[in-house]
């Protein structure tokens, strides 16, 4: 989400009377040049450099669900002009959006000494909308369900990657499925 | 006249079975390129996004908020 022109700061909106003042009331502002206190497990960001592509299409047209499934976590959508930015400094990005970027809030180190964990959707590898949308529900599934998780890159391997042997059987049960349905 | 038949079973199974395995390695290529986990490579991403938020280029979405204008079908 893009900072307003007029800057307006939301505290004096929330003056004016109205239901969408009401409403205004619920975002959440960090106090400038801190880093928000946040009692949440993820922060969601949403990359679209605005490509005219299936899956650019299906995440627009289904925003108000991928919302629905954020419940608590701060959810942050980057304008085009941000979009485009981040992936040109960041080639590893390019070719891949829209891209759903979640990251686990939860501080561990590993082996590198890093700080950070999560995950990312790159919708922009698929281009059927089917696809898309049955892998958009699958994530949100995940994010929905497994937010307690103590090691969520694990859960993603073996749910998502479908690693391991059970992982092949599902992957095989699933390619005869595509096949049978055509 | 068995030993032929014996051994293009065999042959044919093993085809059938690397086909299979290829398959299978292509489509969990696929599961990983899709469902991506964070690491080394997207450090400068997510210190990026970090920095955004601390700075207030991004603002929490909430309900009531229209998607930027530039981004709308």
């Amino acid at each position: 989400m893009t900072t307003k022109k007029d800057s307006t700061p939301v505290r004096k909106k929330r003056m004016r009377n109205s239901p969408k003042t009401e409403a205004q009331t619920l975002a959440i502002e960090p106090a400038a040049g801190t880093l928000p206190q946040e009692p949440y497990r993820f922060r969601i960001f949403v990359i679209d450099s605005g490509w005219k592509s299936p899956a650019a299409q299906v995440v627009r047209d289904n925003f108000s669900m991928i919302l629905s499934f954020q419940g608590r976590d701060p959810f942050y959508v980057l304008s085009r002009k941000q979009s485009s930015n981040i992936i040109r400094q960041n080639p590893v990005l390019a070719g891949k959006d829209p891209i759903i970027l979640v990251r686990d809030l939860v501080q561990t180190l590993d082996d590198n000494g890093e700080e950070f964990h999560g995950f990312h959707l790159n919708l922009g590898v698929l281009h059927k909308p089917n696809q898309v949308l049955d892998a958009l529900r699958q994530f949100l599934q995940f994010l929905t369900s497994h937010r307690n998780s103590t090691n969520i890159e694990r859960d993603i391997r073996e749910k998502l990657h479908r690693d391991g042997w059970a992982g092949a059987i599902e992957v095989i049960r699933a390619g005869a499925q595509e096949a049978m349905s055509g | 006249m068995e030993s032929i038949s014996t051994l293009l079973t065999t042959t044919l199974s093993a085809i059938v079975l690397s086909v299979m395995a290829i398959e299978i390695k292509r489509r969990k290529k696929k599961l990983r390129e899709l469902y991506d986990v964070l690491d080394h490579e997207h450090r400068d991403v997510v210190h990026q996004l970090d920095r955004m938020v601390e700075q207030g280029q991004l603002k929490r979405f909430a309900l009531f908020h229209t998607l930027p204008d530039d981004i709308e079908s």
